[in-house]
């Protein structure tokens, strides 16, 4: 690297910056809280604050009867408190406010701070770090001159979408609100379908440089005590830097992390939430994603879509079981089709082997080969049109399946019936509603294919016996991933595998251990009451 | 105690286990016996799976919820318990390897012609293993997964051939007397002793008459159905033609069509049946690991002593049981005798600890009632 003139200078100005740093950090050190002077206290979080453009302050003085003033100040970081509000407040600080007897000690500045802020959510403290994490919630800090503490006023008002339709798990019929970036909002999205004085709201701090805000939910009456001690016990144990997504929590949290298949469930719609608290479930909110995670999950949970519960009895459990169906597809049926093609062609109606093999006959691959060809084509087709502008993407999805798939049909390099069998599969895909698990069935898809060309439908037994015992002992927050099914729990398959009627579903999921495990019974009563309607 | 399984899952332990191996073993030769009776002779052998199943849970009830090698240990001290228990091991792996062979040789025959069944055997092997690394729980729960896939199974062979099936074939009943049906039930319960297996569940069941009872149910379902598939095959091939085939059940699937369209089905039946083999071998690979964990006294995990086992009876089912399978089973008939022989030598054990604990009360008693005692 050339050595030029302003090199010594840069050098020396980086080394005196890292001795500032320094001294800034001994002093914090050695004195966590707040300092009698106002300029050391200002100077002190304008240095936590990086010195930074957007950390502002605006000074005022607080005015007794008489001639008593203090020299007082805002600190606050641009953009992400509301500016309206702020203005507001600004203007009734910078009014002499008379504060009682005419002395300016500790309760009397606590009553004027309470007229100033009539309404809103006015905290004190005294400690340097909690005041920067508060300016980092959108809080306004209101110092003062020889007060050994702040106030803190919430003010947030960073710009956040506003509540709109999932994008994942769109349905239709239900409600069409959606969670949002903003942690608030989306524990009121909650609190407005539960108004149950049971429900809990709890919060903490994760990520030592994000500090980044989570909250869990719980039904205090419902949810198992031992699996709420279970779930703050996994998230106080975390220690990383950074959650900037709820993946960061749930990669630490789950049992097995490296599953292909998720253990936790996360849902963008408060209804689908709210549905799981009534089951003695916990979500688990993080500040900065619409994604709220839901413990403890069952593989069934991964088949399920809210919508189902309000619809038609017949249609979700027929829906239901066609997602089963589905999610068995999306795993074995290029592997069943290249077994059959290729092991074990007595199984095919003679009429169809000949239509078959007749297709087959210019194609120059085996099965499998073939296969291959197909769905690696297929996963960069669908990667490329998730990646790409949504317009593009749509280009895209049609130059892979009029250009691409009929090319490679017309010029012999695969076969129409594997071209139906990639489409069969990638639509049993796109039926399994959680998108991980969607993506765990792809991953599995490849083995699957290997073995059943290895060893035909001995093959597929094998791969589906590893998988299915995998699933079988997975655990999410200690319940078994398999339940309601192995472990069987007949009441739990009533609504969770099936979805029979609610005035049949007498108990919540048996396998949450839920305090209060008794439905309303007052359901069972709604039967009675149509019962006696007919009758009149 | 920890109740780790549940009674529905000790039935289907012993339901499922004992219908995919029944299957294969028990009809020629008991049609050869028993000729049209051979459905009452595989009900019979239902009685010696009973017993089977009883002896082991008497010794159950005496080991009080400890494992085989532990209660054993707290009789006869830690050395001699697990010389004691080699050779249930021997029998279990033994077993095991018995079953690997015997089961990969039918998907040999039926599926895969050309792939060896060495091969197979260690697929079969790997996969046993991993259900059975998770422990006895996951293997329960595995049988319990694969209910609608044994139904399927039972079904697809009962409901399509009910309309061929001759029932006039099978009668009259006992036509020669008791005597063939002996000799069926005889030559039809070698795999009943198997069911030693019920004595692994010791530590993980509460001993109770409603858990012998989901034992005792899972055994006569099986062997109920292997009746059922029995009365199929001789009322569509006759008694005769039965005895000549290797696995009469397997002609009697490639007999199954599906409407006009599915002429053969029986790669479909024999996959749904793979499972339930699976299950088997997580099953005997568990109890085989849980005798090499009590025997080494691993700590901290399942992986090690089910990694051997499974590679034990690989070995076994590739080299070992070939070797011997014409001196055990075709000439000298031994394989019973084991089975039979292992069965009251774990009877024998139960008896034993039975003693000690009533001598123990005994001199308790006696020290109590000692003067100046208390």
């Amino acid at each position: 690297m050339p050595h030029t003139s302003h090199q010594p200078v840069a050098d020396l100005l980086q080394a005196a910056e890292a001795g500032l740093a320094a001294v800034y950090d001994a002093e914090l050190h050695a004195h966590p809280e707040l300092y009698p002077s106002l300029e050391r206290n200002i100077d002190m979080l304008y240095w936590l604050a990086g010195r930074s453009v957007d950390a502002k302050v605006h000074r005022f003085e607080v005015a007794a009867r008489g001639d008593a003033t203090r020299p007082a100040a805002l600190f606050f970081l641009d953009g992400l408190v509301d500016e309206h509000r702020l203005e507001r407040l600004m203007d009734r600080l910078d009014r002499p406010a008379p504060t009682g007897r005419g002395r300016l000690d500790a309760p009397a500045l606590d009553a004027w701070m309470g007229r100033v802020m009539a309404t809103g959510e006015t905290d004190t403290s005294a400690s340097f770090q909690d005041l920067f994490d508060k300016l980092t919630r959108g809080q306004v800090l209101v110092l003062v001159d020889r007060l050994l503490q702040a106030y803190a006023v919430a003010m947030p008002g960073w710009e956040h979408r506003p509540v709109g339709e999932p994008q994942n798990e769109q349905v239709v019929r239900g409600p069409r609100d959606g969670f949002v970036e903003d942690l608030q909002t989306n524990l009121a999205l909650v609190r407005r379908r539960l108004r149950d004085p049971n429900l809990r709201l709890e919060g903490r701090t994760l990520g030592s440089r994000t500090r980044t805000a989570v909250a869990t939910a719980h039904l205090k009456d419902v949810a198992n005590p031992r699996l709420v001690a279970e779930v703050d016990r996994r998230l106080d144990s975390i220690r990383i830097d950074r959650v900037l997504e709820t993946n960061f929590i749930q990669e630490l949290v789950e049992d097995s992390p490296w599953s292909p298949f998720p253990q936790l469930l996360v849902s963008e719609r408060p209804d689908k939430v709210a549905g799981s608290l009534l089951n003695g479930k916990i979500a688990i909110f993080v500040d900065g994603t619409p994604h709220v995670i839901i413990v403890p999950t069952v593989f069934f949970d991964m088949l399920h879509s809210v919508e189902d519960m309000y619809d038609r009895v017949y249609i979700s459990t027929v829906v239901r079981l066609l997602r089963v169906f589905s999610f068995i597809a999306a795993l074995i049926a290029p592997a069943a089709y290249v077994a059959l093609v290729t092991f074990n062609q007595e199984m095919i109606p003679s009429e169809l082997a000949l239509l078959i093999a007749g297709s087959r006959e210019r194609v120059p691959f085996p099965a499998f080969v073939e296969a291959m060809i197909m769905e690696v084509s297929f996963e960069v087709l669908r990667e490329a049109g998730i990646r790409m502008p949504r317009p593009v993407g749509q280009a895209i999805s049609i130059v892979g399946v009029l250009i691409i798939g009929q090319a490679a049909v017309a010029a012999g390099i695969v076969s129409p019936p594997m071209v139906i069998v990639v489409s069969i599969t990638a639509l049993a895909t796109f039926v399994i509603p959680v998108f991980s698990m969607a993506i765990g069935v792809r991953l599995l898809r490849f083995p699957m294919l290997f073995l059943a060309a290895a060893f035909g439908g001995f093959g597929i037994v094998v791969g589906l016996t590893l998988v299915w015992a995998h699933l079988i002992s997975l655990r999410s927050f200690g319940v078994p991933y398999y339940a309601p099914m192995a472990p069987t729990w007949l009441e739990a398959i009533k609504g969770q595998f099936l979805r029979l009627p609610l005035w049949t579903l007498r108990r919540r999921p048996g396998y949450t251990r839920p305090q209060d495990a008794r439905l309303d019974p007052r359901r069972a009563r709604l039967q009675h009451a149509r019962d006696a309607g007919d009758a009149l | 105690m920890k109740h780790v399984i549940s009674p529905y899952q000790v039935f289907l332990l012993h339901f499922i286990g004992t219908l995919a191996i029944l299957i294969i073993f028990t009809p020629a030769v008991v049609v050869r016996q028993a000729g049209n009776d051979a459905w009452l002779a595989m009900l019979g052998a239902g009685l010696v799976g009973t017993l089977v199943v009883s002896v082991a849970y008497y010794v159950m009830l005496q080991l009080r919820g400890e494992s085989l090698v532990s209660g054993l240990a707290q009789r006869f001290g830690p050395w001699p318990a697990r010389l004691l228990v080699l050779p249930v091991l021997a029998y279990l792996l033994l077993a095991t390897g018995v079953h690997l062979h015997s089961t990969m040789i039918m998907v040999n025959v039926g599926f895969l012609k050309v792939t060896p069944v060495a091969v197979l055997v260690m697929l079969t092997a790997l996969c046993g293993a991993y259900i059975a690394g998770g422990g006895l729980e996951t293997v329960a729960r595995f049988h319990e997964a694969i209910v609608v896939v044994v139904t399927a199974f039972v079904l697809m062979l009962l409901v399509p051939l009910s309309p061929l099936v001759d029932l006039d074939a099978v009668k009259p009943v006992l036509y020669q007397g008791l005597g063939p049906v002996a000799r069926g039930v005889s030559d039809g319960s070698t795999h009943y002793f198997e069911l030693l297996i019920f004595l692994f569940c010791a530590a993980a069941v509460r001993p109770s008459p409603r858990v012998l009872g989901a034992a005792v149910a899972g055994v006569w379902a099986a062997s109920a159905i292997n009746a059922l598939w029995a009365v199929s095959a001789l009322g569509l091939f006759g008694a005769e033609q039965t005895a000549r085939f290797i696995v009469p059940y397997l002609v009697l699937i490639r007999a199954v069509t599906v409407g006009e369209f599915f002429e053969r089905v029986e790669s479909i039946v024999i996959t749904l049946w793979l499972f339930g083999v699976m299950a088997r071998a997580g099953l005997l690979i568990y109890m085989c690991a849980a005798l090499f964990y009590g025997l080494v006294g691993w700590r901290q995990s399942l992986a090690w002593p089910v990694a051997w086992a499974a590679a034990a009876v690989a070995l076994i089912a590739i080299i070992g049981w070939p070797t011997m399978a014409s001196f055990l089973t075709f000439k000298g008939q031994l394989y019973p005798f084991l089975g039979a022989g292992a069965v009251l030598y774990v009877g024998l054990m139960g008896v034993s600890l039975h003693a000690g604990r009533r001598l123990v009360r005994e001199q308790g008693r006696g020290a109590a009632a000692a003067p100046g005692a208390g």
